[in-house]
C-alpha cells in the first residue's frame, strides 16, 4: 500500500513536467534544425542506448526519446543491444570511448550492466535509465512504468466497465491472463491485479500463465471458457501478445459479443498497443492501461540533461515510476497514446 | 563353469554348459553360428548374466555380474569389434581404465614408459606410445587391444575370432604372443572358424551345437573331418570345388586405374560368367579396387571400361544402373538396416520394381522377398521379420537377395562369406555358382587363400596398391604362389 | 519350472506395454481425465484440443521426416515468422493477398532447401546450420517490421481461422489431411523408403544406390514448407501477425515428436506415432488449465510429465537391443 501511494505521488509530480514537456517537444521539433544549431546544447551528444527494439512499445519509448533530444538541438545517436547483454556493454564502452555527453540507458539486465553502468559513473557521464533497473552503480533517474500500478489500475478499469455493463462487483467472475511469472514485469502486474481484487471483491475464477506468447494465450483463453463457462470479464497483462489471441478464442467460440451486445464479456489489458486501440474503438475490448512510453522517453532525458546543466547529481537515483493513462472508448483516438502514432 | 543355462527371449541359448580350463591351457570353441559358443564366452566375461549354473576360479565361486568383475577376477575378453579410442594415443588406450595419475595429474611420463614395455611384449617395438591407434593397421590395433589386457593379472584371455582379420604374418605374431602368455600360466579359449590356427596353437577343443556341449578333448585325438562333421551334425562334402565354367565376352575391363597413396596402376578384365578374384593382405588395396568400380571412392586416373564402352561412375547409383551390384565387407555397416524386415532390405537397391504408380505395392513387395528368400533359402520365419534377428550367414543372403533383385550383369564381393558358418558358406558359394551359369561376371575380394584357389578362374594378386600378377587359376596355382606373390615374395 | 513360465509371461507383457506403451498412456490420460474433469469430456473442449495442437501437428510432420534421416531442424519458429513478416510487408505495398500468400510458401521452401543444402551438401551439423537459419529468419523479421504486429489480414486468413465444418474448425481438418498424407508418404511410397533407408543406414542406403543426399536435403525442404503452412495457420487462428511467433516451439515439436516413437538417431519412427505424441502435450497443456494449475506448477508438472515419456521411450530402445 505504501509502495503505491510514493509511486502514485511521484506520478503525479512527474507527469506535470512532462506535460509541459510535451508541449515543448511539439514547437521544437517543427522548429528541428535551426534549434540544433542556435540552442543552448552547444552541439552536445546523447547516446539513446535500447536493450531491444523488438516490440512497439520500446521502440516508441526509444524513437520518442530520440526526436525529442534531437528537437532540443542535441545529437543523438541510437544504438540497439538486441537483448544481449555482452553487445550492450561493448556498446557502452565505445560510447565512453567517444566522449558522449550523456546516455538514456534501457539496460539488457540488472546485474550484467552494472558493471558497464559503474564505467560510466567513472567517465563522469550523466546517465539516466528507462525501462528497466541495474542492481549496482549510479544514475540520474530511473523512468519506467509502474508495473504493480499497471495491473491495479487494470483491475480499476474493469470493475468501471463492469459497472457500466451493468455487472456488479460481486457478479464478476474474471479470468486472470499472466505473463510470465518469471519476468519482473509479469510478476508485478499480477501482484497488483490481485491486490485489487481483495480491495475491490471481485473473483478471479482462473489465473492462467501466458508466457507472453500469443498461441498460449489463445490456447488459455479457450481452455477457461471450457471449465468456467460462466466467465465474464477478462484481464490480460499485454495486450501486445494477448488481444488478437483473446478475440479470435471468444471469436472461435462464439462467444464474442461487441459492447453493448448480449452476453459481452468485459476485456482490459495492459500496453495500450494500436491493436488493442483498434478493439476499443470497435467495442471487442473495453479499456486498456497504456503504459506511458513518450513519457518515460522524454521524462528520461529531460533528466540527462538537466544532470548534464547541473541542475541534478549525477548519483541522484531518483525513482520516477509513472503511471499509466487509462484508454477507453471516451479517449481512444486521443494523440497523446503512444498506440496511435507507430506505424 | 557348472551347467550353465541362458534363456533369450525365444531361444534357449545354452542348455547346461559344462566347461572347464586348466592354467596354461589353450582351447578353441568350435561351433557353427547359432551353436552358443559366444554366449558362453560372454557369460564368463561378464557381458550378459545367466540364468542358472555356477562358475568356479581356482576352487571358489565366483560372481561375475558385469565386465568389471570379470575384468577384476583376471578374466580378459577381446572382441570381434574392437573397443579401441582411434583418436587417442596408444598409451592412452592401454591406460584408459586405469590411467597413472597423481592428485589427478596425469603421469604421462610413466605411462608413455610403460607402455614401451607393453609393446615389446605384444611385438610392436616399431610403434610409438603417442602414436595415435587410428593411424595403425587393423592387426596392430589388436595387439594393442591385447596389451591392454596385459596391464593386469590376467588368468584367462578370451579370443573372439582374433585372426579374421590378420594377415598370415599378424597371425604369427599374436601366436607368439599366445605361446607366451600360456607359458606364464594363462589360460587362453579361441573362438574360430580355421582348422589350421586349432592344430598349431591349440591344445584342446570343446564343439558346440544347438546351445550343448557336444565334445572336449585333446585336439590331436580327433581329426579335421571328424571336427567338422560334429560341427555339421552330419557329414559335410569337401569344401571348396569348382565346376567347369564357360566365358561369354568381355564385361568390364580395368586400364590403369590409380588412386594416390592407395592403389597404382591396377589393370585386369572380367568375362561374362568367370569369377576373378582379388587376392591380397590387409591394406593392399583390395577392397579399394571394388569401392572404385562401384563408386564408392573417386580415382585419380585410369579408366573402367564396361562392355567395351568406357564408364562414367561417380556413385553407386550410376554403377548400378550399369547393371553392377556390390556385396560390401561389412554387411552390418554398409549392406543392412538392421532394424528392419527383410522386405524392406531385400528390394532396397531396385526400389522402382516394387513401386505401384504413387505407392509402394505390398504384393509386388512381398512377391519379390519371397522368391528371393525361397531362391536364396534364407531361414527366416517371415519376410516381415528385423533382419537383425537372422544368423550372419542369413543376414548375407539377403545381402546377396537384394543384389540378384537388380538383374546385375557384373556382382562384386567383398569377403563375402566372413564370419559365416561352414554350411552358410556352401551355400552362398552354389548362389554364385547358378548366377556365373547365367552369364554373370563376378569379382571377389577374398583373404583366404583356400577360398580363391576353390572359388575362383583366375586371381589378381595385390600388394601394397601394387598389382603383382594375374595368374590363372588352374592345378599348378598352389597357396604358397599366392601367398609369396601377396607377401611380396623377398620379406618374410 | 513355474517361475520360469512366470517370467515369460512377465516378460511379454512388460514387451507389449513398452510396444503400445505411448498409446496406452494416451488412452490412460483421456480416460482420467473424462471420469475426473466434466469440462473435459465435451464435443467442444475436444474441438478445443485439436484447435490448440494444430501448430505442433504441421510442424511435427514435417519434422518427423527431418528427425527419421537422423537430423534435426530448430529453425521453425525463424522460418514461420519470416514468412508471416514478408507477407506483411507484401500486404502493406498492395501486393494482391493469393500473391503474397503463395510468396510466403516460395520463402519457406528456400529456407528448407537452404538448410537442406547446408546439412547434407556441405556437411554442417543439422542442429547449428539450422540454428543460424533460425537467427537470419527471426532476424529478417525484426527489419522488415520493426517488431510491429500486424492485423489487416486477408479475408483468407479469417475463412482459415474462424470456418468450422461439422462443428470441427476448418483448420483440424486442414491438419488431418496433411497428417494423411504426410502418412501415406512417409509409409507407403519409395521416397519414404528412401528416407527411413538413408536415416537407419546411411552407408547401407548409398551402397543401395540411394542419392542421400538429395533425400536428406528433401526432408529439410519438407518441414520449410511446414513451417509456411505453420506461419499462415498460426495466423489465421490468432488473427494477426507478431513478432514473437514460433519463438522457442521447435524443443517442443521435437519433444512431441519423440514421445511418439520416431528416433532421434534416425530411421526409427511413425507419423501415426507423432500424432500421438503431438496429442499428449496438447492434453497436458488443456488438462493444467482446466484444472487451474498455478503457473508455477504448470511448467514443472509439463516437465515430469515430458521426462517420464522419454524416460519410457529410452526404456524401450533398451529393451529392443538387449534382444
Amino acid at each position: 500500500m505504501k509502495k503505491r501511494i510514493i509511486s502514485m505521488t511521484l506520478a503525479a509530480a512527474v507527469s506535470v513536467g512532462c506535460l509541459a514537456g510535451c508541449g515543448g517537444g511539439g514547437e521544437s521539433a517543427a522548429t528541428g534544425s535551426a534549434a540544433a544549431s542556435s540552442s543552448s546544447s552547444g552541439g552536445k551528444s546523447i547516446a539513446v542506448m535500447m536493450h531491444s527494439v523488438a516490440d512497439e512499445y520500446i521502440y516508441s519509448l526509444g524513437s520518442r526519446a530520440q526526436e525529442y533530444a534531437e528537437s532540443l538541438g542535441y545529437t543523438v545517436t541510437f544504438y540497439n543491444a538486441d537483448n544481449e547483454a555482452d553487445t550492450q556493454a561493448s556498446q557502452i564502452s565505445d560510447v565512453i570511448a567517444s566522449g558522449v555527453d550523456g546516455i538514456l540507458l534501457c539496460p539488457v539486465d540488472a546485474d550484467a550492466l552494472s558493471d558497464s553502468v559503474k564505467e560510466i559513473n567513472e567517465a563522469g557521464i550523466p546517465v539516466a535509465l528507462a525501462d528497466r533497473t541495474v542492481t549496482e552503480g549510479d544514475y540520474v533517474a530511473l523512468n519506467q512504468a509502474d508495473n504493480y500500478e499497471c495491473g491495479y489500475q487494470g483491475a480499476q478499469a474493469l470493475v468501471d466497465q463492469c459497472k457500466a455493463q451493468g455487472i456488479d462487483v460481486k457478479d464478476m467472475k474474471v479470468l486472470e491472463l499472466m505473463g510470465d511469472l518469471a519476468s519482473t514485469s509479469g510478476k508485478e502486474r499480477s501482484e497488483g491485479f490481485q491486490a485489487a481484487a481483495k480491495d475491490m471483491g471481485f473473483e478471479i475464477v482462473s489465473s492462467l500463465p501466458t508466457y507472453w506468447e500469443s498461441d498460449t494465450a489463445y490456447n488459455a483463453t479457450l481452455d477457461a471458457l471450457q471449465s468456467d463457462p460462466d466467465i465474464n470479464a477478462i484481464y490480460a497483462a499485454s495486450d501486445g501478445v494477448m488481444a488478437d489471441s483473446i478475440v479470435n478464442a471468444l471469436d472461435q467460440v462464439d462467444r464474442l459479443a461487441k459492447r453493448g451486445e448480449d452476453g459481452h464479456i468485459v476485456i482490459a489489458t495492459v500496453d495500450g498497443t494500436p491493436g488493442v486501440i483498434q478493439y476499443i474503438k470497435d467495442g471487442s475490448i473495453d479499456a486498456a492501461c497504456a503504459q506511458p512510453a513518450y513519457d518515460i522517453g522524454e521524462a528520461a532525458i529531460d533528466y540527462v540533461i538537466s544532470a548534464m546543466e547541473g541542475k541534478e547529481k549525477l548519483d541522484a537515483c531518483i525513482d520516477n515510476s509513472m503511471a499509466p493513462t487509462i484508454i477507453t472508448e471516451d479517449n481512444a483516438d486521443s494523440d497523446d497514446l503512444w498506440g496511435n502514432n507507430v506505424g | 563353469m557348472k551347467g550353465i543355462e541362458k534363456q533369450f527371449p525365444g531361444v534357449r541359448a545354452l542348455q547346461g554348459v559344462d566347461f572347464s580350463l586348466m592354467p596354461g591351457e589353450v582351447c578353441a570353441i568350435l561351433g557353427e553360428n547359432g551353436a552358443g559358443k559366444s554366449t558362453l564366452m560372454n557369460v564368463l566375461g561378464g557381458v550378459y548374466p545367466f540364468d542358472s549354473g555356477s562358475i568356479c576360479l581356482d576352487g571358489n565361486v565366483v560372481k561375475i555380474r558385469g565386465t568389471k568383475d570379470a575384468e577384476q577376477l583376471g578374466i580378459s575378453f577381446i572382441h570381434q569389434e574392437l573397443s579401441l579410442f582411434p583418436l587417442m594415443d596408444i598409451a592412452s588406450n592401454i591406460y584408459i581404465q586405469d590411467l597413472p595419475a597423481n592428485k589427478g595429474i596425469l603421469r604421462t611420463k610413466k605411462m608413455y614408459q610403460d607402455t614401451k614395455e607393453i609393446l615389446k611384449r605384444v611385438k610392436l617395438e616399431h610403434c610409438r606410445p603417442d602414436q595415435l591407434v587410428g593411424e595403425l593397421k587393423i592387426g596392430e590395433q589388436q595387439l594393442v587391444e591385447i596389451g591392454r589386457t596385459l596391464t593386469r593379472g590376467i588368468k584367462i584371455l578370451i579370443l573372439d575370432e582374433p585372426t579374421s582379420s590378420l594377415t598370415s604374418s599378424e597371425v604369427e605374431v599374436l601366436f607368439q604372443i599366445v605361446r607366451e602368455l600360456k607359458a606364464q600360466g594363462t589360460a587362453i579359449v579361441f573362438i574360430t572358424h580355421h582348422m589350421d590356427e586349432i592344430y598349431e596353437i591349440c591344445d584342446t577343443l570343446m564343439i558346440m551345437r544347438d546351445g550343448q556341449r557336444i565334445i572336449k578333448c585333446n585336439v590331436h585325438d580327433i581329426t579335421r573331418a571328424e571336427v567338422v562333421n560334429t560341427m555339421l551334425g552330419h557329414s559335410a562334402e569337401e569344401q571348396y570345388e569348382h565346376p567347369a565354367r564357360s566365358y561369354g565376352e568381355e564385361v568390364l575391363t580395368v586400364k590403369g586405374l590409380t588412386r594416390k597413396g592407395k592403389l597404382n596402376n591396377i589393370n585386369f578384365r572380367v568375362r561374362k560368367g568367370e569369377m576373378v578374384g582379388l587376392y591380397g593382405l590387409l591394406g593392399s588395396g583390395r577392397t579399394e579396387v571394388l569401392r572404385s568400380i562401384f563408386g564408392l571412392d573417386k580415382f585419380d586416373s585410369g579408366e573402367i571400361c564396361y562392355l567395351g564402352k568406357k564408364m562414367d561412375i561417380r556413385s553407386p547409383r550410376d554403377a548400378i544402373r550399369y547393371g553392377i551390384g556390390m556385396v560390401t565387407e561389412d554387411r552390418h555397416l554398409e549392406g543392412l538396416l538392421l532394424d528392419e524386415s527383410v522386405k524392406f532390405n531385400m528390394t532396397l537397391a531396385d526400389l522402382k520394381s516394387i513401386q505401384a504408380r504413387l505407392f509402394i505395392s505390398p504384393r509386388k513387395e512381398a512377391e519379390i522377398s519371397r522368391k528371393g528368400v525361397e531362391d536364396l533359402r534364407v531361414k527366416t520365419p517371415s519376410i516381415k521379420r528385423a533382419v537383425k534377428y537372422l544368423s550372419g550367414g542369413n543376414q548375407q543372403k539377403v545381402v546377396l537377395a537384394k543384389w540378384l533383385n537388380t538383374n546385375p550383369s557384373l556382382l562384386l564381393l567383398d569377403e563375402p562369406t566372413r564370419g559365416i558358418d561352414i554350411g552358410a558358406k556352401q551355400e552362398i558359394y552354389s548362389i554364385v555358382e547358378s548366377l556365373l551359369e547365367k552369364g554373370v561376371a563376378v569379382i571377389m575380394v577374398s583373404s583366404e587363400v583356400p577360398e580363391v584357389l576353390g572359388v575362383c578362374d583366375r586371381v589378381v594378386v595385390l600388394q601394397n596398391g601394387n598389382q603383382v600378377c594375374d595368374l590363372v587359376n588352374d592345378e599348378t596355382l598352389s597357396a604358397s604362389t599366392l601367398l609369396e606373390a601377396a607377401m611380396g615374395g623377398a620379406e618374410l | 519350472m513355474s517361475k520360469k513360465t512366470n517370467g515369460i509371461t512377465a516378460d511379454k507383457v512388460t514387451q507389449t506395454l513398452l510396444k503400445y506403451g505411448i498409446y496406452l498412456l494416451l488412452l490412460a490420460m483421456i480416460l482420467v481425465l473424462s471420469i475426473t474433469c466434466p469440462s473435459f469430456r465435451t464435443v467442444s473442449n475436444l474441438s478445443n484440443v485439436l484447435l490448440q495442437v494444430t501448430t505442433y501437428a504441421v510442424l511435427g510432420i514435417g519434422m518427423t521426416f527431418v528427425i527419421m534421416t537422423g537430423g534435426i531442424d530448430v529453425s521453425i519458429g525463424g522460418i514461420m515468422v519470416c514468412c508471416g513478416s514478408a507477407y506483411v510487408v507484401m500486404a502493406k505495398a498492395g501486393v494482391p493477398a493469393g500473391v503474397s500468400i503463395a510468396v510466403m510458401f516460395i520463402i519457406s521452401i528456400l529456407f528448407g532447401v537452404f538448410n537442406g543444402v547446408s546439412v547434407a551438401y556441405f556437411g554442417m551439423p543439422a542442429f547449428l546450420a539450422t540454428l543460424a537459419t533460425q537467427c537470419v529468419g527471426r532476424g529478417i523479421s525484426l527489419v522488415l517490421t520493426g517488431g510491429a504486429s500486424f492485423r489487416d489480414l486477408d479475408a483468407s486468413f479469417t475463412f482459415f481461422g474462424k470456418t468450422k465444418v461439422l462443428t470441427i474448425p476448418l483448420q483440424v481438418w486442414v491438419i488431418v489431411v496433411l497428417f494423411v498424407i504426410g502418412y501415406l508418404i512417409l509409409h507407403k511410397t519409395v521416397y519414404g523408403r528412401q528416407i527411413t533407408a538413408v536415416g537407419g543406414n546411411l552407408h547401407a542406403a548409398r551402397v543401395s544406390g540411394i542419392n542421400d543426399r538429395l533425400i536428406t536435403c528433401s526432408a529439410y525442404v519438407i518441414m520449410g514448407l511446414m513451417s509456411g503452412i505453420a506461419g499462415y495457420l498460426n495466423m489465421s487462428r490468432l488473427g494477426s501477425y507478431y513478432a514473437s511467433m514460433g519463438d522457442g516451439i521447435e524443443f517442443m515439436v521435437i519433444a512431441a515428436v519423440v514421445i511418439g516413437g520416431t528416433s532421434m538417431t534416425g530411421g526409427i519412427g511413425t507419423m501415426v506415432g507423432t500424432v500421438v505424441g503431438t496429442l499428449i502435450i496438447g492434453i497436458i497443456n488443456n488438462a493444467l488449465n482446466l484444472f487451474h494449475v498455478a503457473a508455477e506448477w504448470q511448467d514443472v508438472a509439463k516437465g515430469v510429465i515430458i521426462f517420464l515419456a522419454v524416460l519410457f521411450d529410452a526404456f524401450k530402445n533398451r529393451a529392443k537391443k538387449s534382444d
